[in-house]
């Protein structure tokens, strides 16, 4: 059996060798620069970097990272922050992206639709290097927000640099920046659903919003799903490294500080070469998304929903 | 015969094309090509007549790898994992862990120690106080950028700059002498806000500077971070980082209570060079915090454009805050290391190579070359008279020759703050500044520390380090008590490492 497969797959190489071939440097490079890293960072995180001898013959240190690690409180500090903020963004920025989709759905003028979604998916396409800019400019202290608040005889307000209001800002600028963009995975899922069905509830007197409830939300209850499992696999990275880089200072430290700035911060900024911990953090980090994105890949197949596998 | 005169031809042509070749490749073994990293070094090495000059006189040819402002230490960090460092590189590691990760890994070269072929540099480098901090293990791996010549100049490195018209106004009749008479002025000023623009507190031209200016309130010799702290003994006969044994409560607790005023503004921790001095030209803050003199930073950021907004002269309308007393009522400032920062060279550097850069930088510490280096040629926009520089009226030196950005700052900083043969493009009232501030450091006893401890943390490559920016910012904005922030900070910097650090090195002492 094992042998005809063989035999099967060989002969369908040799009738299709030119297009294997040209399949030849895309593998290549998925090795070379996707796979080979993914080996040196798991040798790196059980070694201590040395410029002279390389990622592959520094020293092996065994667990020692991995034992720092527990006892660091920086790290302990950015992991609890990075949860907060991720799941913060999974518990707002989703329905939000969702509400959107459906309010989208609702707009009976196709003008007026395609106006609101061009508007609201713009953000997206702007670097948050661009946008940490802007905000700070608008929210700084002599920005136009305190200046407006200024001329009411309002207390001025700093919600960048005050460790109470940093994560609630980071929640919503990025749901300002993205749920545009997040709602075009859900109007595509809200289109494929039968047309049928609505015009059959409506004929049985269905209102609106009973058609959005009872039609439009269980049909992309799927996606729904498919997205939760992405976000939560996403949830020790974060989602964006950018917007908190460029928009955290010491002073929310505290409640800012993430695992991919803290990996910046002891790779570059703290001096000497901490790339074997900071690589350890990074495989602590992906084997708990690992772990987060299985565990909500089987709790959405047991809600009788499809998983991502 | 026919046949020998074709081939004779051909020979003769295949000379005549290869003897240009040939010519090139006889220069090429003459010139030494030397990467240098400098920051804007783009700009500064284009090309210009001094760049030329001193180019062809040295046989050299310095082709520039740019670093900038913001991202020198990551991009110097990345070539250095890389192994694609440039032959000279500057940057302030020595103060850091990474300094004696690259002596100890090969990384940087150690500078010879017979610098007799080189006369001017062996004098500079003779100098303990400047090298005492490049060594690793008794070995200089790097040549340090002296910015000032001693101690007490060091104290005009960061200044508070702030608006006495407006304090005046606001019925201030005397210059503040105290920390609390300096947060009621300012206190008085944004309350009357005689200008009308929503003047608010002290900004800064980064969030940096705070712990240089403030934890000398504490002790004048908590001023270092990285792995360069200080080190006193405490009651029990123990070495111990100055950081975590002298009371430093009081300066966070000051710093705490200014920003609760508003005598800091609210938003510090976001606060840039450029916001920072736009806003206090545009009168919309009351003081600023500001590094590297208040001649080559403040009068060519600031004050050089105050007439064209004000209408007034800058140093009328506004005063550099004169050295605060500490928590004990004496004067004291930040005890900071005379050079800023350093050259390093490649160990990938070969002998005639380094032969060409040291000889480069033996120049440009000569006083011909310091001169040439930092005015250009005699006569186009300067004279020497009785050997002092004599600018010619309006001169544009940098936007003349653009390599003087590079050039006269490459081996040490420019001294034209403190040494009176050089002429400043700001004017001597700023000079005046700066030597009243060097006279009142002098008077400053400095506390007694332990360099050999630090360079214990050197010599054993001791991964402990200490960021004191990061601490005074957290500790000053937070808004927990100061008392339990220090508390939870002391217990992070246990978490990494601190007691065994403080072991190793009474243990290193002991022998």
């Amino acid at each position: 059996m094992k042998r005809e497969k063989r035999t099967f797959l060989m002969k369908r190489i040799r009738n299709n060798k030119i297009l294997y071939l040209m399949m030849i440097p895309i593998l290549l490079w998925y090795a070379l620069f996707c796979y080979l890293p993914i080996a040196g960072g798991l040798s790196l995180s059980f070694r201590t970097y040395r410029y002279d001898m390389g990622i592959w013959h520094s020293p092996f240190v065994g667990l020692e990272h991995f034992q720092k690690m527990l006892s660091d409180a920086g790290f302990l500090r950015a992991v609890k922050n990075t949860l907060i903020l991720s799941f913060g963004r999974i518990l707002f920025q989703m329905p939000c992206a969702i509400c959107l989709a459906v309010f989208l759905n609702e707009v009976r003028s196709k003008r007026a639709k395609k106006v609101f979604q061009t508007v609201l998916t713009f953000p997206h396409f702007i670097s948050w290097v661009v946008l940490a800019g802007i905000l700070t400019n608008l929210f700084g202290s002599s920005g136009v927000i305190n200046q407006i608040l200024g001329a009411l005889h309002l207390p001025g307000i700093s919600p960048i640099a005050e460790a109470s209001t940093f994560r609630p800002f980071i929640w919503i600028s990025n749901i300002w920046k993205e749920v545009g963009w997040d709602s075009i995975i859900y109007l595509a899922a809200i289109a494929s659903i039968d047309p049928g069905l609505y015009e059959a509830a409506k004929v049985d007197g269905a209102s609106r919003l009973q058609c959005i409830w009872h039609i439009t939300l269980p049909g992309i209850r799927s996606t729904i799903a498919i997205m939760l499992i992405l976000a939560v696999g996403q949830c020790m990275t974060n989602g964006s490294f950018d917007q908190v880089f460029n928009l955290y200072s010491p002073s929310v430290y505290a409640v800012g500080d993430t695992l991919d700035t803290y990996i910046f911060r002891e790779s570059f900024i703290t001096g000497g070469l901490n790339f074997g911990y900071s690589t350890a953090i990074g495989l602590f980090k992906s084997v708990i998304g690992v772990v987060m994105i299985t565990a909500a890949n089987k709790i959405v197949k047991a809600m009788g929903e499809n998983g991502l596998y | 015969m026919k046949t020998t005169k074709k081939w004779l031809s051909a020979v003769m042509c295949a000379a005549l094309a290869a003897a240009p070749l040939a010519g090139v490749h006889a220069n090429a073994e003459e010139v030494q090509e030397i990467t240098i990293a400098f920051w804007n070094a783009d700009e500064c090495f284009a090309g210009d007549e001094v760049l030329s000059t001193i180019e062809e006189t040295l046989g050299i040819q310095i082709t520039p790898m740019n670093i900038t402002w913001d991202d020198y230490t990551q991009k110097i960090q990345l070539w250095a994992s890389s192994g694609s460092l440039p032959d000279v590189f500057v940057g302030d590691f020595r103060n850091s862990k990474t300094f004696t990760e690259w002596a100890a890994q090969g990384v940087i070269k150690a500078i010879p120690e017979d610098l007799s072929a080189y006369p001017n540099l062996e004098t500079y480098m003779a100098d303990e106080a400047i090298v005492g901090s490049a060594k690793v293990d008794g070995t200089v791996y790097c040549i340090p950028r002296k910015s000032y010549p001693s101690q007490e100049w060091t104290a005009m490195d960061r200044e508070i700059a702030y608006r006495w018209d407006l304090a005046q106004e606001a019925g201030i009749t005397k210059e503040p002498a105290t920390w609390e008479e300096f947060d009621a002025m300012i206190q008085a000023i944004i309350v009357a806000d005689p200008e009308g623009t929503g003047i608010q507190g002290m900004t800064a031209n980064t969030k940096g500077l705070f712990s240089w200016m403030f934890l000398p309130y504490a002790s004048s010799i908590i001023c270092d971070q990285g792995i360069a702290y200080k080190w006193v003994l405490d009651e029990d006969g123990l070495y111990k980082p100055a950081y975590f044994t002298v009371d430093v409560l009081p300066a966070f607790q000051l710093m705490r209570d200014l920003y609760e005023d508003g005598t800091i503004e609210k938003d510090i921790a976001l606060t840039n060079n450029q916001s920072s001095r736009e806003k206090f030209l545009q009168g919309k803050s009351a003081a600023i915090l500001f590094g590297g003199g208040v001649g080559a930073d403040n009068y060519n950021n600031v004050a050089k454009y105050w007439e064209e907004i004000h209408g007034s002269d800058y140093l009328e309308d506004v005063k550099v805050l004169n050295l605060m007393p500490d928590k004990d009522g004496n004067l004291s400032y930040c005890m900071a290391d005379y050079a800023w920062s350093e050259t390093y060279i490649n160990s990938a550097v070969e002998d005639a190579k380094l032969d060409k850069i040291l000889e480069l930088y033996d120049y440009l510490l000569s006083d011909e070359g310091g001169i040439y280096a930092t005015y250009g040629p005699e006569g186009e926009l300067y004279d020497l008279e009785d050997g002092a520089v004599k600018l010619h009226e309006g001169v544009d030196l940098v936007g003349t020759y653009p390599s003087l950005g590079a050039l006269k700052d490459l081996v040490k900083w420019s001294p034209v703050a403190y040494d009176e043969s050089y002429a400043t493009d700001w004017p001597e009232e700023y000079n005046a500044i700066n030597r009243e501030r060097a006279q009142q450091a002098a008077e400053v006893e400095m506390p007694e520390y332990y360099a050999e401890c630090t360079e214990k943390v050197k010599a054993l490559g001791l991964d402990f380090s200490i960021n004191l920016e990061d601490d005074t910012i957290a500790i000053m904005t937070g808004s927990d008590s100061v008392e339990e922030m220090w508390a939870d900070l002391v217990k992070q910097y246990q978490s990494k490492g601190l007691d065994d650090v403080i072991a190793q090195v009474n243990e290193a002492m002991a022998e």
